[in-house]
């Protein structure tokens, strides 16, 4: 487990950030998701060590974060705030900031030319960060956390102001490094981004964890709400009549030529249709998709308004 | 002096090009400086809603302003809503709701005053403007909050605002720029459904620019994709997606290795992994039912199973040339 | 119909054609500062002389023994020259964020894409903190002189001094004007009010030290140039009839004022524009 809370808590005065929090982060890429104010930011800011926990205690790698600068170097934190020495160029900044983190003059500045290069801004690296365009800005954060090579980086909102094709690439990104072994903790709003890169997520809301793991599993334990599948079949009437038989739906309705059921039992009415569409008997079934097996339908369900 | 009319037909005070697209553009060139932000740029946008698309310099926001009136362009005509911009940029205006992408609010007032202060500065009259200001920030969700100061809002709420003050004055045309910026994502849901519905049912042409591709893809019927100052491709996004070949999207749960080993028997190809969304090729005129026969047979359930179609970033990154 | 449309509704009322923004931006901005207690404290302590001012007149007018308090021109000179502290610091109260404010929540974007010129924009600001100034230098002044006439029963006095009325009126345009160009100049340069706000009082107190010095070491009077109060001062002296002859010439100071009249609309030219508008 590469970040361990214990009964952590935060409180800023009466404002309470965290709140009993306990979770172990493994390995890997996990998506960190909460509406506006659920303490994803409080979160991040106290596994990178720059707050200190109320109660409770965080350990990264391990050993307890805060006044341990020692584990620093091993952290990446890409924030979300956009906030630089406008005069300085790309490869000045991320350069001082990898000296910052221990590295010699030399070895920073090849440190800072090889981030600058993954993130596609070699060839702006001496212009000014002052100049830089928004989706550049954002870029230059991501260079800062990865170029000391730490081993788990944190993100907050990395993709935000990227153009489409920027976004993909980054996301590419942070799969590689999520392959080569490093770990990688995402906050963002954009579910399928997040779904994009991976199936492990960490659900915080009102300072409080509501659910971690795979997205999936996560779904399937949802019991009071049942899986919606939406079926498009050659004969939606026919079909319905055959799916009626059984009692593995609890509701059945017609929507633009689908067929969409709620069934409790996934696995029970997910053999039973398959056995229906090989045989043909109720017509040629030609899709089945689940609209909520997925994170924007896990948020919605967990996050109570 | 409110109406639920849609049909705007009694506008005897336009130019009679009405009847053609809400924004026209012909050899319209933009220059910032020596940078040229624009170049020779024609293209028709439709009635609707209508996504603008392109990378970050593409010439997104120069467009934009170039249609306010803001930007006077080097060559070229623009009319918006039958006017020239060139000749009368405030009637333009006067008709035409900006909501621009970062935080933008007048100090020192409250929602209501906010709102119906844009109102004002549209051009309605003081009463018309403070009860459009109300029905407008009720419209957009903010009805509980229209009493607060705005500088106290959250992200979300400040987002609704600037669409409020920009529906006030009841806009032929809307420009949105990134209106789902920081808002979480149950806020995000709800913008877009707003955005969908002053689009499908208020007959307001939309022009949203955004680099969210599916929020796009949610809430526009049309695209036009800008890069390096001209138009790369437009259309309707249907078309433009174009239809889908042999190949489907498939999920199987169960004996997952036996199903793989049963599709390669059946000589079809595959991509990605088992027990994800793969991508499966079947030859022509073969229908999906050999998949479920195969999953039946060998200890499998189909999950989910889906023609591929192409999907808007594909459309984008081809309009660009580039590998996705 | 029974049940009504809840949703969004269009408008077909009245859109004017006429250009009213800059009054709709000035009345918010005078509003808006009307709303606030200290503010009201302000203008209310700067009608203070004006009460003193008129129990003079009340006893010049009246009591045969105190004739001595009588009004000449000179009153009303004084008068308008005492009131400068006070517009010092309403200048400063009521103008250093009228458009430092905007630039702050960058609400020239919300502005600049309504139907309205940045010439309305600056009009409505400049109007917003000239409302206030008038009401503290010309509307005073000139209900001064018309208590005047009310106690005095007749209006021998304002026939008997025909410039008064173009005097009064004139000194009191030339002083708002220069106060309400110069600060809104300085607030469109800065998102901070109180930036602006020391910047403002540093010209004012740097320009009448630095004269101060300097004419008293070089004993020439052309240093007044320096403090823009200092040449308004020499144009008010000349228009109430009271130009010193050892003061630097009325043309000149007048040419001066223009100058920094013309700095100011340049700098709102530049400051205000339209290219801001779209991220």
């Amino acid at each position: 487990m590469i970040v361990a809370t214990d009964h952590l808590s935060k409180w800023y005065g009466h404002v309470s950030g965290l709140n009993d929090v306990t979770v172990a982060l493994p390995d890997g890429i996990t998506g960190l998701l909460g509406p506006n104010g659920a303490g994803k930011s409080t979160f991040m800011k106290v596994v990178t060590g720059q707050l200190r926990p109320s109660a409770g205690t965080v350990r990264v790698f391990g050993e307890p974060i805060w006044g341990n600068p020692s584990q620093y170097q091993r952290l990446g934190f890409c924030p979300e705030q956009d906030a630089f020495y406008e005069h300085m160029t790309g490869l000045e900044w991320v350069a001082a900031l990898a000296r910052l983190h221990g590295m010699e003059e030399a070895s920073a500045v090849a440190a800072a030319r090889r981030a600058l290069e993954k993130v596609d801004l070699l060839d702006v690296a001496d212009r000014k960060i002052g100049a830089y365009s928004r989706g550049m800005r954002q870029r230059v954060k991501l260079a800062q956390a990865i170029a000391h090579d730490p081993q788990l980086l944190i993100l907050d909102e990395p993709l935000s102001g990227m153009d489409p094709i920027m976004r993909r690439r980054t996301i590419r990104l942070i799969k590689e490094w999520g392959g080569a072994g490093k770990s990688v903790v995402v906050s963002s709003h954009i579910l399928h981004e997040i779904e994009a890169m991976t199936a492990n997520i960490v659900l915080i809301h009102n300072g409080r964890i509501v659910a971690e793991g795979d997205v999936h599993q996560i779904r399937a334990l949802i019991d009071e709400h049942p899986h919606r599948v939406s079926i498009r079949a050659g004969d939606p009437r026919a079909l319905a009549r055959r799916l009626f038989v059984d009692d593995d739906i609890t509701s059945l309705r017609f929507e633009d030529g689908a067929v969409i059921v709620e069934t409790p039992r996934p696995d029970a009415f997910y053999s039973r249709l398959t056995e229906i569409a090989a045989s043909g008997e109720a017509g040629a079934i030609e899709e089945v998709t689940s609209p909520d097996d997925n994170l924007q339908a896990v948020f919605n369900y967990l996050v109570k308004p | 002096m409110n109406t639920d009319r849609s049909d705007r037909s009694d506008r005897s005070d336009r130019s009679d090009r009405w009847d053609r697209s809400p924004v026209v553009l012909e050899n319209v060139s933009v220059n910032y400086g020596k940078h040229h932000a624009l170049r020779d740029v024609t293209v028709e946008i439709p009635a609707g809603a209508v996504g603008l698309l392109g990378p970050n310099g593409a010439g997104k926001s120069t467009l934009i302003k170039a249609l306010l009136g803001l930007l006077p362009p080097a060559s070229g005509r623009m009319h918006v809503l039958g006017y020239d911009v060139n000749k009368a940029p405030r009637a333009v205006r006067a008709r035409v709701g900006y909501m621009p992408e970062n935080d933008a609010h007048i100090p020192g007032m409250n929602a209501v005053s906010f709102v119906a202060y844009c109102g004002e500065l549209a051009g309605l009259p003081r009463a018309d403007a403070m009860q459009r200001a109300h029905e407008v920030l009720f419209h957009v969700g903010l009805g509980e909050a229209r009493y607060r100061n705005v500088e106290t809002y959250s992200a979300g709420m400040k987002q609704r605002i600037k669409l409020a003050q920009a529906l006030v004055h009841d806009p032929d045309l809307l420009f949105l720029d990134e209106p789902t910026n920081g808002m979480d994502p149950k806020g995000r849901d709800e913008m877009l459904a707003l955005v969908r519905d002053i689009a499908t049912t208020k007959a307001i042409t939309l022009i949203l620019s955004s680099h969210l591709l599916p929020d796009v893809e949610f809430a526009c019927d049309h695209v036009v994709v800008l890069h390096k100052g001209a138009v790369a491709t437009q259309g309707p996004i249907k078309t433009l997606k174009g239809t889908s070949g042999r190949v489907f999207e498939l999920r199987v749960k169960g004996d997952e290795a036996r199903f793989a080993e049963a599709l390669r028997a059946e000589g079809l190809e595959s991509h990605g992994e088992i027990g994800e969304v793969m991508r499966v090729f079947m030859p022509e005129h073969q229908p999906p039912q050999l998949l479920f026969q195969l999953a039946a047979r060998h200890g499998a359930q189909v999950r989910h199973l889906r023609p591929s179609v192409p999907s808007l970033e594909d459309v984008f990154a081809r309009a660009l040339g580039e590998e996705m | 119909m029974p049940i009504h449309d809840q949703g969004y509704r269009h408008y077909a009322g009245e859109r004017a054609l006429r250009r009213r923004a800059w009054w709709v931006i000035a009345r918010a901005g005078i509003m808006e500062r009307l709303r606030e207690r200290r503010f009201l404290g302000l203008l209310l302590f700067s009608w203070s002389l004006f009460l003193m001012r008129a129990v003079q007149l009340y006893l010049g007018t009246t009591i045969a023994q105190a004739s001595f308090l009588a009004p000449t021109e000179e009153t009303f000179h004084q008068f308008l020259n005492q009131q400068r502290i006070f517009v010092f610091f309403i200048t400063i109260y009521a103008g250093a964020g009228l458009i430092a404010n905007d630039r702050q929540s960058n609400a020239l974007q919300i502005y600049l894409s309504k139907p309205i010129t940045r010439h309305e924009y600056i009009a409505g600001k400049l109007l917003t903190l000239a409302a206030f100034l008038v009401a503290v230098t010309w509307l005073p002044a000139m209900l001064l002189l018309l208590l005047q006439v009310l106690f005095s029963g007749g209006v021998e006095f304002v026939s008997g001094h025909p410039r008064l009325i173009p005097a009064i009126t004139l000194a009191s345009f030339l002083q708002v004007s220069l106060a309400v160009m110069t600060m809104v100049a300085l607030s469109s340069l800065s998102r901070s009010r109180r930036f602006v706000s020391m910047l403002y009082a540093g010209i004012v107190f740097f320009g009448a030290a630095l004269d101060g010095v300097l004419r008293i070491s070089t004993g020439n009077p052309a240093w007044a140039l320096v403090s823009p109060q200092n040449t308004l001062a020499v144009v008010t002296d000349a228009v109430f009839g009271n130009a010193s002859p050892s003061a630097v010439p009325v043309s000149v100071a007048l040419v001066a004022l223009g100058v920094l009249l013309g700095i100011s609309i340049f700098i709102l030219e530049r400051r205000v524009r339209a290219v801001e508008v779209v991220g």
